[in-house]
């Protein structure tokens, strides 16, 4: 039989390994974590010029980055205006004018991000929203969405506000009241992104009394161009979790919705799991109830962030005797089955760290696989204006999945947490706010909250709903 | 001849020390090199195919995976826990140099699930391992000058942050 050459080697001089075809040693790259890639780049010449092609970059951006960030990153790019660069003229079909391998640097060593503050309202505008907390706020086809919450002397709002973020968003972001049914009147309700649809659940209205309605809404183009939005009330069937607020809610995947915990009938604190499963057609869907153990303790107040790869992390919160919160649990599939993980991690060699358990915080899944933790209160009942993150690739992987970037790097803990610095506007320490963050994973909004008031910081008394918008930004030079 | 099903026929492969396997046209088929080898004969293979770049410690080991892949397919549904406890006692049975020689041999015979897996183990071997180790392991010759490869570590310090080596 003929030596037929299947994968095309070629007769370098070196040992007989390293000759194999490059693609097949660009699937291996792709296998490795990227300290191992530059390990290998170490070795030799030739293996530091494979590892250096800016397409196996690109790739390992959409590996750990993901595809829609890629994706972000490259329209922000070629949509500003500049002159094209020399420097790839050789690549054709790229568009780019950065290093991949460059941009992969940036975002791995991030550990700062810049505030900015949108220009204040004209006293007496009245497009805008009014103060408010605990509230919903979310970003879906490239619009802020805004609903409800709660305002002085503890009455609820129930109106709806659009705002479409274009590429121009930082000089004209305009607020648009929706006119249109919407969900009752109500605060501490959850409000979670899927796809193109908002999927709205419970709160507590001005009366004391706690919801556990389910509601969709969608934005809506109209024929002048102008953004509008819908809600309708989800048919569920029967079975509903117990009414409440205050609770915690995310997406799994695409088809189904996750809650935990909050305060229902009778001010009791709750510590049920329940899924929310659509239909294929998004017309109706079912609730049941998880029961595993351990589960974490019942708690309010708490944040349910999506991480991706059908897993969901807990953070936080005020348990049953009122105390605050810092404990850390994944909720993850094992043999088919929903799964709560305790994720534990050590305090000792963390600064700061006594701040650390929170309630009243926003938790959002940012650029480079890290949730980004702002503000809330703490233990010392103070209100924060720092920013937390943790790190989801320094959480080891329960499933059989095998994953990259985490499956056999042995992470010291204190890696799990850092504090990072903020640049630019100093915000207001708030609880209660909320932030959502765009496809790009680089912009984060944030909305409303309790901040302290002027006369006694400490004291209840002292605090006064927020209207402010202001904007987190992850700086990234796309520029080389 | 005529009457006999695919499935039926025997193949039989020659390794570099003349030793002869009989092996099952269905797993053959997993062999793209050896399968594209038969697509191209006028006639039907009835002599032993010789391979020259395959020794009979690799086709052994070759065949075996191949041979236990197809029984858990074939099986019930819990195969999957059998096969990966398999995949496991598979990849830990050989040495480095072991290791290499199937790649290679797999490599040429072209079987893509067996490779596939051998990538995965390659890169949980070279994982969190410093640049010597893998250079023993691929037998890489250093062609770095002192001053050019501490230069390199410096350069890529950033991304070895937090990560502990053996």
């Amino acid at each position: 039989m003929e030596e037929a050459s299947a994968s095309g080697n070629h007769s370098y001089s070196g040992s007989p390994i390293t000759n194999i075809a490059q693609d097949h040693l660009l699937t291996i790259l792709l296998l490795l974590p990227i300290d191992a890639i530059f390990s290998l780049s170490m070795t030799c010449k030739r293996l530091r010029a494979i590892t250096s092609s800016d397409t196996l970059w690109k790739y390992l951006c959409k590996r750990d980055l993901g595809s829609s960030c890629v994706d972000a990153l490259i329209n922000s790019n070629s949509s500003s205006s500049s002159s094209s660069s020399i420097h790839n003229n050789n690549h054709h079909n790229n568009h780019h004018q950065f290093s991949w391998m460059r941009l992969y640097k940036q975002v791995y060593k991030m550990d700062s991000v810049t505030c900015h503050r949108f220009s204040e309202p004209q006293h007496g505008q009245l497009d805008f929203p009014s103060a408010r907390a605990s509230h919903s706020l979310n970003f879906v086809s490239n619009c802020l969405v805004l609903f409800g919450g709660g305002c002085e002397g503890g009455r609820h709002l129930d109106d709806t506000w659009v705002a479409y973020i274009g590429n121009d968003f930082r000089s004209m972001l305009r607020w648009q009241a929706v006119n249109s049914t919407s969900p009752s009147g109500r605060f501490g309700h959850t409000c979670v992104e899927m796809g193109d649809f908002l999927v709205l659940f419970g709160g507590i209205n001005d009366r004391g009394n706690r919801q556990n309605d389910t509601w969709v809404g969608q934005v809506t183009y109209n024929e002048n161009h102008s953004v509008a939005f819908s809600w309708k009330m989800l048919d569920v069937g029967a079975v509903a979790p117990p009414p409440r607020g205050a609770h915690a809610a995310c997406s799994i995947d695409d088809k189904r919705m996750l809650i935990h915990g909050g305060i229902g009938l009778h001010g009791l604190r709750l510590g049920d799991t329940w899924v929310l499963e659509f239909s294929d057609s998004r017309c109706f869907g079912t609730w049941h109830q998880i029961v595993a153990q351990p589960s974490p303790a019942p708690r309010s107040g708490h944040t349910l962030t999506c991480i991706g790869q059908s897993r969901t992390i807990l953070f936080g919160g005020r348990g049953l005797g009122y105390e605050v919160l810092g404990d850390v649990w994944m909720l993850d599939t094992c043999q088919g089955y929903l799964k709560w993980v305790p994720i534990l991690y050590d305090l000792q060699g963390i600064p700061h760290s006594v701040s650390l358990p929170r309630v009243g915080h926003t938790a959002t899944m940012v650029l480079g696989g890290r949730l980004l933790i702002y503000g809330g209160e703490d233990s010392y009942r103070h209100r924060k204006n720092d920013f937390w993150v943790l790190d989801v690739s320094a959480i080891p992987c329960t499933s059989m999945q095998h994953s990259t970037m985490s499956s056999s790097k042995r992470v010291k803990d204190k890696n799990m947490w850092k504090r990072w610095r903020s640049s630019g506007y100093e915000p207001l320490c708030r609880s209660f706010h909320r932030a959502c963050v765009d496809h790009s994973g680089r912009f984060l909004y944030v909305f409303g909250g309790m901040v302290d008031g002027f006369l006694q910081p400490a004291e209840p008394s002292g605090l006064r709903f927020d209207r402010e918008l202001f904007l987190v930004e992850l700086v990234l030079q796309l520029r080389d | 001849m005529s009457g006999i099903s695919d499935t039926e026929r025997m193949i039989t492969l020659k390794t570099v020390e003349g030793t002869l396997f009989d092996v099952k046209s269905s797993i053959a088929k997993d062999l793209k090199t050896v399968q594209a080898f038969i697509d191209d004969s006028d006639d039907d293979v009835t002599s032993p195919i010789p391979l020259p770049n395959v020794f009979t410690r690799e086709l052994s080991r070759i065949l075996d995976y191949l041979n236990n892949h197809h029984r858990f397919r074939s099986g019930i549904e819990k195969a999957d826990e059998e096969m990966a406890r398999y995949d496991a006692e598979f990849a830990k049975s050989m040495s480095h140099e072991e290791l290499k020689a199937l790649i290679l041999a797999a490599n040429y015979l072209n079987v893509k699930d067996l490779l596939e897996f051998l990538n995965q183990t390659v890169a949980d071997v070279i994982q969190n391992k410093s640049v010597e180790f893998v250079r023993n392991f691929f037998g890489i010759e250093n062609d770095y000058t002192p001053e050019e490869e501490e230069k390199l570590r410096n350069e890529n310090e950033w991304a070895f942050n937090g990560v502990e080596q053996d």
